[in-house]
């Protein structure tokens, strides 16, 4: 899990100053400080109220005792008087002024020891760690309140309030330094901080200026909630005699002397006590409020998903056209709207969908084009922050603005849902078997021994081998694309007539997605029900669907049948998405690309580097790479033995499927993994071995872009700081001269200057990655190392990507190591290709020797299974390979 | 899992080791034990000095004297070893009979306080979260607040001042006027109102029916001298059960067809513990911990075998609900007979049977129910000292960890195959959202036992934080040991518990 991105101070500021009740605690924080400091003076200062609350004065009830809850005589003593005549406002001022101060020391030690040993722990790992963590082990056997007893008679009443603040915050800081280090280590593993240490930045600099300024939001709220405990820590100790003891008084001390006094004189048990809980409350207040504004989920749509708010309205008549086919589902006038901050957001609109019975109709859009939208609310599975308007009917039944009970009926059982990510979508703690034996448990009047069996049957439908045995395992035994298999016997469990797969293999493999296309397409033509799909990626379209509908923006952009949008796509926006497409063949049959490669590559012939003058850019010998194992669990190898070199000025293409070793192998290259074999030399030097010192220099020679540009740019830092970190730590550059430096980087990656003091929140996916690749070649790297640097980005953001990515290649001339999973992304950038499997090379050779002609059978798998944006081309590829 | 287990031990072992190593060289430079000996003037401080130096072994430098405790404490861990003493105290005393008799009623105390604040935590933070934003979320966050920033000691001299003394000198002439009755009830309809929620005309027709039958029941428990001679009767018992029954079914089977034979056989087992119950009513006065504990497993294992027999195809869930309804009736019949013996108790406590100082009423003889009345009533203030802080955190963490799983995709995948609204919740949302709680407890733990400590002293009860404190003003480092050898224990072993019963419940975390 990574932490999420943390927000902007001036977005804290606006959001903590709505929070109503925290800016009312505030008030009342301030009041109470402002007050007990001036009332009876501080240090040499001398306060407003003129008594003196160490003097007996004569007793104006004339020590009578009164049970009321207020004291008798108000006017010179509006808080009363003590036993012994001392003015009792004075001495609640004077105490909760030293309760202050203490809460504050404690606050101030406990976070400062918390913050730098957690950080530390986090950052360093090691025996720092070990022994934060075995501290913390031991600390939690300890009630904080003896242990605090036992350290403040041991100080003797040292240094009074300020040495109690000191002592306790001697004992207060575990719980924050566990926090910080949760944090830190999430953040660790962020790629904005592997970018700067593959820059060469020192752990100092790393943990001061891209660390701790990320988790200030925790440490801030932590802090406060720290002084709120402080408050009660201390007057409970004083309430047991250990903390503040007389002449000195707090109010806690307070409570504890007068506690006796409760049936003569409850007022002077009353006042102190209520200050506690005010201060208490106000702070605990405020660390709510501070927490909803670090907060960076809040302010985005969350929350329970039960039906949203619906509105329907009457369709109108019935047109009847294609009279032929019945719609299966009609959707008329369709429009989401979420309320975000007080305001309703549009999502979709005006969304029309016809789907016939047994037809696929899939639609295709980019990332908040509102699809994923449509679909879910048909069934009214959206957020209760959704709001829908228009009309779905599925078989003439309405489903918008439906009862739940209708909608409960429909849901599995006549519309079965495919989700994207089959990990998260089956629950951890159930058994598939069971979760799936729930649908027609809930839907058919059905024994739970049949329904067992008909779950081994569908299991059997759906291609999990060993159906029976899978009945009682959990979803984390099983492989990404069985969970996908579960979820689909899930879906056609109570053979609906309408399934709506929503993205269903883009968390996939290719191979496996090849096999779960087949699979839905052989479902498809077996159960007869019709498919609503719903994806980014046109291949999957293409060999699949029947009908495509383009969505852009939250609207219908075209719909037609999937062989004439393909062909004669007739929105200018269906023709720029259909060309951004990169399509896998397309290079190496038109040759043109791939000769002007040749030329200025000589040595990227054969599948062994042949020697070359110069040293060749990178160069692995035998690599080796394991992730220690922990405890029990060994050691595992993710890279095993491979061997490859890059010329200067080439492009080499790493491909492979997810747990390959291509990522990893990659940040071995830049030295953000330590290697556990073999050699990496770049441009002659080999830096497997080298100290951290050692590689420094070295460092300016390669850089890396990562895939996800939200998490490679660090949140706190501007867009120019970003760029200009490089070349501050290599070049001592600073001023005007880091700037027209950086400005010059933005031109290159076409970027206008203004946006140098832009935070990356204010960027668009693509502009970010724009600035990551600047940053990489601000020091004009001999190797840049690009690990899946589009796969985030959508198709026409893509393209346009790599366009600039292939010209500032071709102009500046570096040698790149191309990491990705799409060949045909592959296709447009490499001359040579190196596949990966399991942590070796399968097979390395020119661009053409392994498109044309794979001597692999994993190479071929893999060049079958990518599906191809063309209709007809991909029925061939399937049939070819053997699919339905 | 035995490796596990034993690993564990081991591990839990070298914690408590290091942890009571780190109290004892603090607790040995908190100060000199002999520091009113050396004040002392007259013939005998030489041979008391002596005296103590040799029973505290306090020539021995400090890391030595820890050993030397360790030794005493190892007698009473290991078997055959006497004179098992955890060491003396400053009147040469062995500390352990003290630390037996405090050990006793602070494990009652925060024992009870855990367990009901995880209960009334527990529900009001699921449904706050299912209900987010509505009237009562709000209410149970400004209560939640309200209470994370009570100090415990003031809280329980509040309680102790007002509620005590007010409640006894009620139950001295237990009278209403109609006018509070009236009062009473229209509070009690607003809580239900809030509680269930809905439109306006449906919290205004709770209003009027929770209202109604307050008033009502109110109004005939007074005239009929309820509270001074209270009990359930054999028929309270039986609609209580029922109701049980019914309200288990419908939230852990739910009121469908395909589970109806849950329901019939949760009452079924509900009526046949009653009889059970009403049979035993003459081995009640006599009754023993031993004869109670017989009882109440027959009557648990009764309802289980009827759920098993008539629960059909679904008799693995009819047994544990049916047994689980005879655990109700237990409850219930356990409730009736404290009632009974108010009375009795009233009489033995001068008529202020709400104590507020100790831990049980000294020299009370009476029957099992009596003394366990006794008890119940003297736990009733600290606990609810010590519930309104800790519940505060349990509804927050459950609120928080309730929305979260609410907002996962298992549970969106739940809804859209069209399970009810009953089943995604309990089902799919509730067990991943109270996991991580089990550590919370577990962690929470000494925390408690911080809150125990202050509210004893508050109470005046003579536990563990009697020993602690005392123990610590007189520099008397043996007590204060002992006191930290149990929190070290006792967290230790909440925390293997929470860790057996997360990897027990969540499939993800293997015991190796």
């Amino acid at each position: 899990m990574t932490a999420p991105a943390p927000r902007s101070t001036r977005t804290v500021l606006r959001r903590f100053r709505r929070h109503r009740a925290a800016m009312g605690g505030l008030v009342v924080l301030a009041i109470v400080v402002a007050l007990t400091f001036s009332a009876v003076g501080f240090g040499p200062v001398p306060g407003w109220w003129a008594l003196d609350y160490r003097i007996p004065m004569p007793l104006l009830d004339a020590g009578r005792p009164t049970l009321t809850a207020m004291p008798p005589n108000l006017g010179e003593h509006p808080f009363g008087q003590d036993n012994i005549g001392r003015d009792y406002f004075a001495l609640t001022m004077k105490g909760g002024q030293q309760s202050l101060i203490i809460a504050f020391v404690v606050g101030i030690v406990g976070t400062t020891i918390g913050t730098v040993i957690g950080a530390s722990a986090g950052y360093f790992r090691g025996w720092v760690e070990a022994v934060l963590m075995r501290l913390t082990d031991v600390l939690i056997t300890i009630p904080l309140i003896a242990v605090a007893a036992v350290l403040a008679v041991s100080s003797g009443g040292f240094g009074g309030v300020w040495g109690l603040g000191l002592f306790l915050g001697l004992v207060t800081w575990t719980p924050l330094a566990r926090l910080v280090r949760g944090e830190v280590l999430a953040l660790r593993e962020r790629e904005f901080v592997d970018s700067a240490r593959s820059i060469g930045a020192s752990s100092a600099r790393i943990i001061a200026r891209h660390i701790l300024p990320n988790t200030i939001g925790v440490i801030i709220v932590a802090a406060t909630l720290a002084i709120s405990s402080a408050i009660l820590l201390e007057s409970a100790l004083s309430f047991l005699g250990f903390g503040v003891t007389p002449p000195d008084t707090s109010l806690g001390q307070l409570i504890n002397t007068y506690r006796s006094a409760m049936t003569v004189r409850p007022w002077l048990f009353w006042w102190p006590g209520v200050l506690i809980v005010t201060i208490a409350l106000a702070v605990n207040v405020i660390g709510d409020g501070l927490r909803d504004a670090f907060d960076p989920r809040a302010g985005r749509t969350t929350g329970a998903g039960k039906s949203g708010a619906t509105v329907a309205t009457r369709s109108a008549a019935p047109r009847r056209d294609r009279a032929d086919r019945v719609p299966i589902l009609e959707v008329r006038g369709l429009g989401v709207e979420f309320r975000v901050d007080g305001e309703w957001v549009m999502a979709s609109r005006d969304v029309d969908l016809r789907v016939l019975a047994g037809e696929v109709l899939a639609v295709v859009g980019e990332s908040g084009s509102g699809k994923s939208v449509t679909a879910m609310a048909i069934l009214g599975l959206l957020p209760t922050s959704a709001r829908t308007t228009g009309s779905a009917r599925l078989a003439g039944t309405e489903l918008i603005g439906a009862r739940p009970a209708t909608l409960r009926g429909v849901r599995g059982d006549d519309v079965g849902l495919i989700f994207q990510e089959p990990l998260t979508a089956l629950n951890p703690v159930l058994t598939v078997g069971f979760q799936v034996a729930e649908v027609l448990l809930s839907h058919q009047d059905i024994s739970p021994g049949r329904a067992r069996e008909r779950v081994i049957e569908l299991f059997g439908l759906v291609g999990l081998s060993n159906a029976a045995g899978r009945f009682d395992t959990f979803p984390h035994q099983l492989s990404g694309g069985q969970r996908q298999r579960v979820v689909i016997a899930m879906a056609i469990a109570c053979d609906p007539v309408l399934l709506i797969a929503d993205e269903p293999t883009t968390a996939l493999d290719v191979t496996v997605q090849a096999e779960i296309l087949d699979l839905l397409r052989a479902l498809h033509q077996r159960l007869d029900s019709a498919i609503l799909l719903i994806t980014h990626d046109l291949g999957v379209v293409a060999d699949l669907a029947d009908t495509v509908v383009v969505m852009k923006d939250g609207r219908v952009v075209e719909a037609g049948p999937v062989q004439r949008v393909f062909s004669a796509p007739q929105q200018a926006y269906t023709r720029a998405l259909l060309a951004a497409v990169p399509r896998l063949g397309a290079q190496v049959a038109g040759g043109a690309f791939a000769v002007r490669e040749r030329e200025r590559v000589p040595a990227a012939g054969a599948g062994v580097a042949a020697p070359a003058p110069v040293p060749a850019a990178l160069d692995l010998r035998n690599l080796v790479v394991d992730y220690p194992g922990r405890r029990r669990t060994p050691a595992f190898r993710a890279v095993d033995d491979v061997s490859f070199a890059i010329a200067p000025g080439e492009v080499l293409a790493l491909v492979g499927e997810s747990g390959s070793g291509k990522t990893t192998i990659g940040r071995a290259v830049v030295g953000l993994l330590p290697v556990t074999g073999g050699s990496v030399s770049i441009g002659g030097a080999d830096v497997a071995r080298l100290s951290r010192r050692e590689l420094r220099p070295l460092r300016r020679r390669s850089a890396i872009v990562f895939q996800d540009p939200v998490a490679s740019l660090n949140p706190r830092l501007t867009i120019g700081e970003s760029i200009g970190e490089p070349l501050h730590l290599h070049e001592r550059l600073r001023g005007a001269g880091l700037d027209r430096r950086v400005e010059g980087l933005l031109d290159q990656v076409r970027l206008p200057h203004a946006y140098r003091n832009r935070y990356p929140h204010e960027l668009s996916g693509g502009q970010r990655q724009r600035v990551a690749i600047a940053r990489a070649l601000a020091l004009g790297p001999d190797l840049l190392v690009a690990d899946e640097p589009t796969s985030a980005l959508d198709a026409t953001v893509q393209a346009h990507v790599l366009e600039l990515f292939r010209d500032l290649q071709r102009e500046q001339g570096f040698a790149c190591l191309f990491i990705s999973h799409d060949l045909a992304v592959v296709e447009i950038l490499a001359s040579r290709i190196a596949v990966l499997r399991r942590g070796t090379v399968v097979e390395i050779g020119t661009r053409e020797e392994i498109l044309r002609n794979p001597r692999d059978p994993y190479t071929r798998r893999l060049i079958e299974s990518a599906p191809v944006p063309d209709p007809d081309e991909q029925r061939a590829r399937r049939l070819a390979r053997g699919g339905p | 899992m035995l490796v596990f287990i034993v690993r564990r031990v081991i591990v839990s072992g070298f914690i408590v080791l290091a942890s009571t190593a780190l109290m004892y060289v603090l607790v040995a430079l908190s100060g000199n034990p002999l520091q009113d000996l050396l004040e002392l003037n007259g013939p005998s401080r030489q041979a008391r000095i002596a005296a103590r130096t040799e029973a505290l072994n306090l020539d021995v430098p400090i890391p030595g004297r820890y050993v030397l405790w360790l030794a005493e404490v190892g007698r009473c861990v290991f078997p055959g070893g006497d004179g098992c003493t955890l060491g003396l105290d400053r009147q040469n005393r062995p500390v352990l009979p003290q630390l037996d008799a405090a050990l006793g009623s602070t494990l009652r105390l925060v024992l009870a306080a855990t367990v009901l604040s995880l209960l009334v935590g527990v529900v009001a933070g699921v449904v706050s979260a299912l209900r987010q934003y509505s009237t009562f979320d709000h209410a149970v966050t400004v209560v939640a607040f309200l209470c994370f920033s009570l100090p415990v000691f003031w809280v329980s001299t509040l309680l102790k001042q007002y509620v005590a003394i007010d409640v006894n000198d009620w139950l001295r002439n237990p009278e209403l006027t109609y006018v509070s009755i009236g009062l009473v009830a229209l509070g009690t309809g607003g809580v239900w109102a809030v509680v269930i929620g809905g439109d306006l005309r449906r919290r205004l027709v709770v209003v009027a029916v929770a209202t109604a039958a307050t008033s009502g029941t109110l109004a005939w428990l007074l005239t009929a001298g309820w509270f001074t001679r209270p009990s359930l009767g054999i028929g309270g018992i039986a609609v209580s059960a029922l109701v049980a029954a019914f309200l288990w079914t419908a939230l852990f089977a739910g009121l469908v067809p395909r589970t109806r034979s849950v329901l019939y056989a949760s009452g079924a087992a509900a009526l046949a513990g009653t009889v059970v119950a009403g049979l035993a009513q003459p081995v009640m006065a006599g009754m023993t911990w031993l004869t109670f504990g017989l009882l109440g497993a027959g009557i648990v294992t009764l309802g289980g075998v009827i759920g098993w027999c008539l629960g059909g195809a679904t008799r693995r869930l009819a047994a544990q609900l049916a047994g689980l309804t005879g655990a109700t009736v237990v409850a219930a019949m356990s409730i009736d007979q404290l009632l009974r013996s108010y009375p009795a108790l009233y009489r033995a406590t001068g008529g202020r049977p709400i104590a507020t100082t100790g831990s049980r009423t000294p020299n009370l003889t009476g029957t099992f129910w009596e003394t366990n009345l006794d008890v119940a009533l003297h736990l009733a203030l600290p606990t609810l000292a010590i519930l309104a802080i800790s519940f505060a955190s349990y509804t927050r963490y459950t609120r928080a960890s309730m929305l979260e799983v609410l907002g996962q995709d298992y549970v969106r995948t739940a809804r859209a195959k069209g399970l009810n609204e009953r089943t995604v919740v309990v089902r799919h949302s509730l067990r991943n959202a109270l996991l991580p709680l089990a550590t919370l407890v577990a962690f929470d733990f000494a925390g408690v036992l911080s809150g125990a400590v202050v509210t004893e002293t508050v109470f005046g009860w003579n536990g563990m934080g009697k020993l602690f404190t005392t123990g610590l003003t007189n520099i008397d480092p043996n007590p204060v040991m002992a006191f930290f050898l149990v929190t070290a224990v006792a967290t230790v072993a909440f925390n293997l518990v929470a860790d057996l019963a997360y990897a027990f419940l969540d499939p993800r975390i293997r015991i190796r």
